[in-house]
């Protein structure tokens, strides 16, 4: 399997062609094939784990059952990376989705290796830094979401009041400002605009002056409910 | 009877006059029942928005009105 490439992995950056060598070293190397599990969720993480050739896909397992894709881990990149810092669990299930060389350094041996090469420290760090600022991103999205069904909710209970069919949706037949919907839904007249914006340039809604027409309701209907797209 | 329905019937009309088609919506996986815009959407644009044949879907939703249809359960949990 060439190495070339994983001498450029972020976990490496910074350091010279001979430490990056002797770290290699210090790895185990096992190979996987297709549909193999190279940790299971719940385990105990004992290693640093680097693909160095392949991929794998880790998934987590939610509590109604659901498997859920959490990110594909190709090569150069790592995972397990906790283990030098943390004892815990692998909050996550590594199954090799194309036949993968894999490395792992176990805790002692990578805890010794960030004592003599500091900069190998770091650059764990920053690849942490790095997942928890997607995960905050993630979690952004997610507050968004919420908003949005917010509002969307709001949306639909206006017309189930006061709706009124026309040639293009439906509209609420209510003098009903932006502000009013940030009261109704317990958030600012800052989102209400940007959402509202949002679904305008979608062609979900219409919105006018004081009057909210609804373009495509069952569009409205899908994010007020969590719908799956039909 | 059966002529009464057309593509331009309210949804939310078609399940309150008749009960019985509700499981045909749930069988099509449509979030129509239940739905608070039910009442502004014609069965054209609900089959629409599902991808579904409006004249196959009028045509189960006929049969069940007159109960031609016995095999409803199957759609059910």
């Amino acid at each position: 399997m060439p190495e070339a490439p994983l001498s450029s992995a972020p976990l490496f950056e910074g350091l010279s062609a001979a430490d990056v060598a002797a770290i290699l070293a210090a790895a185990h190397r096992r190979r996987y094939g297709r549909a193999d599990f190279v940790c299971h969720q719940g385990d105990p993480v004992d290693a640093v784990y680097m693909v160095a050739g392949g991929r794998v896909r880790l998934t987590q397992l939610e509590v109604d059952g659901q498997e859920v894709v959490i990110r594909f881990i190709g090569p150069g990149d790592i995972f397990g990376a906790v283990a030098a810092f943390k004892v815990t669990q692998f909050p996550v299930s590594g199954e090799v989705v194309e036949a993968s060389e894999v490395l792992a350094w176990d805790r002692a041996t990578m805890v010794s290796l960030i004592e003599r090469h500091p900069r190998l420290g770091q650059n764990l760090m920053a690849i942490l830094s790095g997942r928890i600022q997607e995960m905050r991103e993630r979690i952004g999205d997610l507050q968004t979401q919420r908003v949005e069904r917010r509002i969307a909710r709001a949306l639909l209970r206006l017309a189930q009041q006061a709706g009124q069919r026309t040639a293009t949706g439906i509209l609420i037949n209510l003098p009903l400002s932006r502000q009013d919907l940030a009261e109704m839904t317990g958030t600012t007249l800052y989102t209400v605009s940007r959402v509202l914006s949002q679904w305008e340039a979608d062609g979900i809604v219409k919105p006018g002056r004081e009057r909210v027409e609804i373009l495509r309701p069952h569009a409205l209907v899908t994010i007020a409910e969590d719908l799956p797209s039909p | 009877m059966a002529q009464e329905i057309t593509g331009k019937a309210v949804v939310a009309d078609i399940v309150g006059r008749w009960p019985q088609t509700i499981p045909v919506f749930i069988r099509h996986r449509m979030a129509c029942v239940g739905c608070s815009l039910a009442a502004f959407g014609t069965l054209e644009e609900a089959t629409r928005v599902y991808g579904l044949d409006l004249a196959d879907f009028v045509n189960e939703l006929d049969n069940v009105i007159q109960g031609i249809n016995v095999d409803l359960q199957e759609g059910l949990i």
